[in-house]
């Protein structure tokens, strides 16, 4: 393994100080590129890790590394930019802006990170040309649903302008938080599809966390958070 | 995308409460302008109710007291002055005109001023405006009178139209002078100011219909027809009051002095503006109220703007957690929020201005027939471009309230978002 995109060492959080350890990961190497699957049932602490990772959070003790970067020892507000240049997230349901367009929550990243406006601009003219060749790629080619409100779209649709705006600007890291839970399993195979096709041309690195074991075959790796993390 | 763009759009997909809120700051702001307008003019139409004037002298008491029965035709005069002491003030070097005023009669409701052609001449009223006749013209017969425009309007007179003449006021006359009708000879053009609601008579004709009468009654038996009283050479004996002008206003001081010392009987007189300034010092109070009533509607909807802001909160959590996952930093989502009130108060303000300035093209007609207003259409004054101010400001602060709320719950929420 060369050097990998993620490292935590000996990460410890808890709530207070006096609460019980909530994570407890003595270690974890992600590569780049790699497509990890994390499986662990609904409040075991999976969130909280992503929480970690995202660097909403710091952990009391242990190290998490990104890029060679280390979060713990960023500022608030140099965490901040490294999360909107280098992270792009997926929740599991209601991830849009409810008063923009279609077109307006997948450029929103570009909007408040330079740094992946560039890299959008390297693919297309305009961030809004860049915007609907991915919302094609997510099979939401259509010019009167890109312009319309987000609030206005099925749920399998809004997953995957979600999906088109975690990519936009080729972030280094794919975050999704059960993206699929609230799909039927037609939606969600093809959801799965079309997010690892363009993660592979992105070539960024995906953690995807879910409590459905039943996804685990299409990933690289497969990790059970029991297993991970002591706390739990 | 700007945050201003973020905050419009935010604010469109709730533009219902948005509207209430920005229809609120509106009313507010156009009560504010409105009553700061009302004041304005109240004075301005207060203090220009005479000019050109240098003393008024009336029979001894207050001076609140002369120039309310004298120029505001509110309330008596205790006593009047002779007519020697009239003509000596007429007399004096310094004195470049004089008005004499005798009060006592009405007409329906209306103040009958006995006076000479010389008040046409000579009274002046706002910046020195003097007064003018839509119809007709002064006096040439004893039994002419000049109708102020409020009277000609609500009683319907025309020129050549006949008057009878109340002894005493109120509406309901007692004891008219019925033999000795007056004939509308002139009607004044609108002033705004007491002349309006005033009937104009010479003094001769307040001689004439008072020649049968002693102490308020008729003399019985004694009856002296209209064409009869033409031919009696008629001499005033008094008037209530003096308006005087000077050559000199330097020399009003020395005169008032001389006047208020003199010893043929008990005189007092005035300086119109100072007492002016004192009545209105009593008046004012009012406004001050009105001020302070309209102060509070305007913190009202202020609060009424922080209210939706801070209901809005709860419910955008998720959205402000979505906001910071795709990369907005604190001070995107507080200035989308400080945009957002700026946006609702500015607008508020503004809608507010244009409804002051409606309202004010509406009702400028009602207030100058109803109440002999002026209300002029004018730019905004540096007051009220400061009253406007000051409400973005205080819009701008409370909008400091929900945005600190917003900062901590993301801070908080992170990815853990709540729905």
């Amino acid at each position: 393994m060369t050097e990998p995109l993620i490292e935590l060492n000996n990460l410890q959080f808890r709530w207070r100080p006096a609460d019980p350890l909530v994570i407890d990961i003595p270690e974890l190497k992600i590569a780049a590129g790699e497509r990890v699957f994390i499986q662990g049932s609904s409040g075991s602490g999976k969130t909280t890790l992503l929480n970690l990772l995202g660097g909403f959070m710091l952990p009391q003790s242990g190290k998490i590394t990104v890029l060679g970067q280390e979060l713990t020892e960023m500022s608030g507000s140099r965490r901040d930019k490294f999360r909107s240049d280098h992270i792009g997230f997926i929740f599991q349901m209601f991830n849009l802006v409810p008063y923009l367009s279609v077109i307006e929550n997948v450029t929103l990243p570009c909007r408040f990170s330079g740094h992946r406006q560039a890299r959008s601009l390297q693919n297309a003219k305009t961030i809004a040309t860049e915007a609907e060749r991915l919302l094609k790629h997510m099979t939401i080619g259509d010019l009167t649903l890109m312009k319309k409100s987000a609030a206005e779209l099925s749920m399998g649709q809004q997953q995957r302008v979600a999906a088109a705006r975690a990519l936009i600007g080729c972030p280094n890291l794919i975050i999704a938080d059960e993206p699929t839970s609230s799909l039927d399993a037609d939606a969600r195979s093809a959801f799965l599809d079309l997010l690892f096709t363009e993660v592979a041309a992105s070539g960024s690195t995906l953690i995807f966390v879910s409590h459905d074991a039943n996804l685990a075959p299409s990933f690289d790796r497969t990790l059970a958070f029991a297993d991970l993390n002591r706390a739990y | 995308m700007p945050i201003l763009t973020l905050a419009i759009k935010s604010l469109w997909n709730r533009r219902g409460t948005a509207l209430l809120t920005i229809c609120s700051l509106a009313v507010s702001v156009m009560l504010l302008l409105g009553v700061e307008k009302i004041k304005r003019e109240a004075r301005e139409s207060f203090t220009s109710t005479i000019s050109g004037t240098d003393l008024i002298v009336g029979a001894r008491s207050g001076g609140v007291q002369l120039l309310l029965y004298s120029i505001f035709r509110i309330g008596n005069a205790a006593n009047n002055i002779s007519i020697d002491s009239y003509r000596r003030i007429t007399a004096f070097p310094e004195t470049a005109w004089t008005i004499p005023l005798s009060l006592g009669d009405s007409h329906r409701g209306f103040r009958v001023l006995g006076t000479s052609n010389d008040y046409f001449a000579h009274y002046r009223y706002a910046q020195k405006r003097s007064l003018s006749f839509t119809a007709g013209g002064p006096f040439e017969d004893i039994f002419d009178a000049a109708l102020g425009a409020e009277v000609a309007e609500t009683l319907g007179y025309r020129i050549g139209d006949p008057i009878v003449i109340n002894h005493g006021i109120g509406a309901v006359g007692f004891a008219p002078h019925k033999d000795k009708p007056f004939r509308v000879a002139g009607i004044l053009a609108r002033t705004g100011t007491p002349v309006d609601r005033t009937i104009h008579v010479s003094l001769e004709g307040i001689e004439a219909i008072h020649i049968d009468w002693r102490d308020g009654r008729k003399i019985r038996g004694l009856q002296i027809s209209a064409d009869d009283v033409r031919k009696m050479n008629l001499k005033p004996e008094a008037v209530t009051a003096v308006l005087v002008g000077l050559n000199s206003r330097l020399a009003a001081f020395a005169l008032q002095r001389r006047i208020n010392e003199y010893p043929g009987e008990p005189l007092l007189a005035i300086l119109p503006g100072v007492t002016l300034q004192e009545l209105w010092t009593l008046v004012g109070t009012a406004e001050t109220g009105l001020a302070a009533v309209s102060l509070l509607v305007a913190v009202a909807s202020l609060l009424g703007m922080l209210t939706m802001l801070l209901a809005g909160l709860s419910e955008r959590r998720r959205e402000m957690a979505i906001l910071r996952a795709i990369g907005a930093r604190p001070r995107h989502v507080i200035g989308l929020l400080i945009a957002e009130s700026t946006l609702l108060v500015c607008v508020g303000t503004m809608c507010g201005l244009a409804l002051f300035y409606l309202g004010l093209v509406v009702t400028q007609p009602v207030i100058e027939t109803r109440f002999g207003l002026h209300v002029a259409l004018a730019w905004p004054t540096a007051r009220d471009g400061a009253i406007l101010i000051l409400v973005i400001a205080a819009g701008v602060m409370a909008g400091l309230i929900p945005a600190y709320r917003a900062y901590r719950q993301m801070l908080t929420d992170g990815l853990t978002v709540r729905s």
